[in-house]
């Protein structure tokens, strides 16, 4: 890959005008920078296990969120199988991960898995979406997830997201949310489904992104 | 050139005011939105606090620019992306064309972004034969419109449902709903095949990342993931001060965007991508960022007014602002307007004609309070309407202000003027409705204050007042 199309002086004619603004020193002289703690300010941080979880479901329900706990990876596998029935799912968007070949382990037969390497008009055609998450915010209902495995496009594209999340994971502020989710090449952090702000300024939820979001929670670390 | 002089923006304020249903559809909005921030600003533990630190995070990022956009460009380029330095928008748009004829790009789908009106992206692209898609919901409705945006986040807000369905109707041919979720179903479905089949996708940034080389996309609709993902080349056009130190800023910024945008913890949806980040379903991808200063550099070194630049183009001084509540959006005949957006518009896009834009304001401060990152728009704004130039006042604002400065210089002046006053002011109530009124227009809705039969010194001077001023004189 070339590192630069541009012409060298266009890097240089904007530094130098830095520079130069530098030199008057506007900023410096009109806003002193105040000593702070970034986080001082922020909404308090759930500390203890059961605190953040029963906050998560709360931020949840706000968010319009379908939120389900499940105990174990089995009853998250079930939960999924029973949903995909319960919806007529036929053909589903799937993140390339052992993680979520496990929870789809129990799909019922003659259900479609498309992973993003089958092209981007497969993945159109999907009713849903099933992806793992990195991390999850009880603060702000902020959910986590990577784009490696093809996770960016399975759920910029799919109606309905599915995503699957260990307790382990769930974080009490955003900011330690965004430490444990690591940094894969890309992150996505959803808050609820896709909204839109049309006519009237009135929120519509639905947009171009997943008109639903659904979030299994497994307790169990392994 | 739109809206060059004060008349052009009162005739806009008018023709608002006079549709009746949009000038109430626009102040209904402004009241849920300002509801909804103020309960999201009191779920903090200290809102000052949270905004004083993110003023301090942008401050750091505009004192430490040079140094912040050469890691950023460093990171960029190392993980594969294509950065493109444009001093001007003429260069932008020359980078934007020359990207778009190398790749072969024959469609492009592009997000909201009020850089991307800044350099013309919409014009370069389409001289060059590349057709453009608008897929912000609101953005395409007032693009299929043809008309102005009436927010820098929700250009169609002043628009009935009905509107909406009838241009979906009109310009898409698609069945007429008033529904807005069937209307924004219609357009998903629509704007699916585009996004599947877009050679490129355009968009802005909220923020880079310096450290680790970057674009934070913040969006509501999901269409940002869809265009940063789905095309072949993906285009990221940003003004060289959207620059943060790292993604340990984001939590503080973010939190206070959300709170400030939509009354919400977060906006809906936030993708931090990189041109390392897999996309394009496997196919090969390239990223490119366009890295524009057009006057920026130039507004970081004036002492009142860059502050502004640490604007996160939240919307909050609009909403908030009563010339914006009385005047609707796009009167202001800006991408951005609003309080902010007379403050950038007349350096980022001087071409639009802002020059009278600093007088629609009252002054009162109250874009300032709500501001998330604390900018001083009052001091801003005062600086601005002292640099204006005295033709885009307009004669009866100037020869008011040459006299009010006369009167003022001298205290026998002072003094007489306030008796002439007093006689004008009860001269200007009697010709209220006549043409030989200069205040005629202001006065249609208005009463002046009742005039005191004394003035403030004759008054002063009949009390004990001026007896006890007297009798300090003497003490000293």
């Amino acid at each position: 890959m070339s590192r630069k199309s541009e012409p060298a002086d266009g890097r240089e004619i904007i530094m130098a005008r830095i520079r130069e603004a530098s030199k008057a020193a506007g900023l410096r002289a009109a806003t002193p920078m105040p000593a702070y703690d970034g986080r001082n300010g922020l909404p308090e941080p759930h500390a203890d296990r059961g605190g953040r979880i029963s906050a998560f479901a709360r931020r949840m329900e706000e968010l319009r969120t379908s939120f389900v706990l499940c105990d174990t990876l089995q009853d998250a596998a079930e939960g999924m199988a029973a949903l995909c029935e319960r919806a007529k799912w036929r053909r589903l968007g799937v993140q390339s991960s052992p993680f979520v070949g496990d929870v789809l382990a129990g799909l019922p037969g003659g259900v479609e898995r498309v992973t993003a390497d089958k092209g981007k008009s497969a993945l159109g055609a999907c009713e849903a979406g099933i992806v793992e998450c990195r991390a999850m915010d009880a603060q702000t209902g902020a959910v986590v997830v990577g784009a490696e495995n093809g996770a960016l496009e399975v759920s910029a594209c799919a109606p309905t997201l599915v995503v699957f999340g260990r307790a382990h994971r769930l974080a009490g502020s955003l900011d330690e949310a965004i430490r444990v989710a690591g940094s894969p090449g890309g992150l996505t952090l959803f808050t609820g489904p896709s909204m839109t702000y049309g006519a009237e300024r009135r929120p519509v939820a639905s947009g171009h992104g997943p008109t639903s979001l659904v979030i299994y929670l497994i307790l169990a670390e392994k | 050139m739109r809206n060059s002089s004060n008349a052009d923006f009162e005739k806009a304020v008018a023709d608002f005011q006079y549709d009746v249903a949009s000038a109430q559809r626009h102040r209904d909005g402004l009241d849920r939105e300002n509801w909804a921030r103020t309960e999201a600003r009191a779920r903090f533990r200290d809102w000052g606090a949270a905004r004083a630190a993110g003023a301090a995070i942008r401050d750091a990022d505009l004192l430490h620019l040079e140094r912040r956009l050469a890691d950023f460009a460093a990171r960029f380029e190392s993980a594969g992306g294509r950065l493109h330095w444009a001093p001007s928008a003429g260069d932008a748009r020359e980078a934007l064309v020359r990207i778009a004829k190398e790749a072969g790009v024959r469609s492009c789908v592009r997000g909201l972004s009020s850089t991307l009106e800044e350099i013309g992206a919409d014009e370069a692209l389409g001289t060059s034969g590349v057709a453009v898609r608008h897929s912000q919901f609101g953005d395409m409705v007032n693009h299929l419109r043809g008309g102005r945006p009436s927010h820098m986040l929700h250009p169609a807000m002043h628009l009935s449902r009905e509107e909406v369905g009838e241009t979906l109707h009109a310009k898409m041919g698609s069945p007429t709903t008033s529904n807005p979720e069937e209307q924004v179903a219609l357009v998903r479905k629509s704007l699916r095949e585009s996004f599947l089949q877009a050679d490129m996708g355009l968009a802005g940034a909220s923020f880079l990342l310096a450290e680790e080389g970057k674009v934070a996309l913040v969006e509501h609709e999901g269409n940002l993931r869809l265009i940063a993902s789905m095309p072949r080349v993906f285009v990221v056009v940003a003004g060289i001060e959207k620059v943060t130190e790292s993604v340990s800023d984001l939590p503080l910024l973010l939190q206070l965007v959300g709170a400030s945008a939509g009354g919400t913890a977060l906006p809906s949806g936030v993708s931090l991508i990189g041109p390392d980040t897999p996309r394009a379903c496997g196919e090969t991808a390239v990223m490119h960022l366009i890295l524009v200063d057009n006057g920026r550099s130039l507004l970081l070194a004036d002492t009142a007014s860059a502050e502004a630049l640490r604007c996160v183009k939240c919307g909050a001084c609009a909403d908030i602002c009563p010339v914006y509540r009385m005047a609707g959006g796009r009167a202001y005949g800006s991408v951005l307007p609003g309080p902010i957006g007379a403050v950038l518009t007349r350096h980022l896009m001087p071409a639009r004609g802002a020059q009278a834009l600093p007088l629609a304001t009252p002054l009162c401060g109250a874009c300032g309070d709500v501001c998330p990152v604390g900018i001083d728009l009052h001091r801003a704004l005062v600086s601005q309407r002292r640099e204006m130039p005295p033709a885009s006042r307009g004669w009866k604002v100037n020869a008011m202000l040459r006299l009010h400065e006369r009167m003022m210089s001298s205290q026998a002046r002072y003094n007489r003027g306030t008796r002439i006053v007093r006689i004008l002011a009860v001269l200007a109530d009697l010709t209220r409705k006549t043409s030989f009124n200069p205040l005629s227009d202001w006065m249609r809705h208005r009463t002046l204050p009742e005039t005191p039969k004394k003035t403030f010194r004759g008054w002063w001077k009949s009390t004990a007042g001026a007896t006890s001023s007297a009798a300090r004189k003497d003490k000293a």
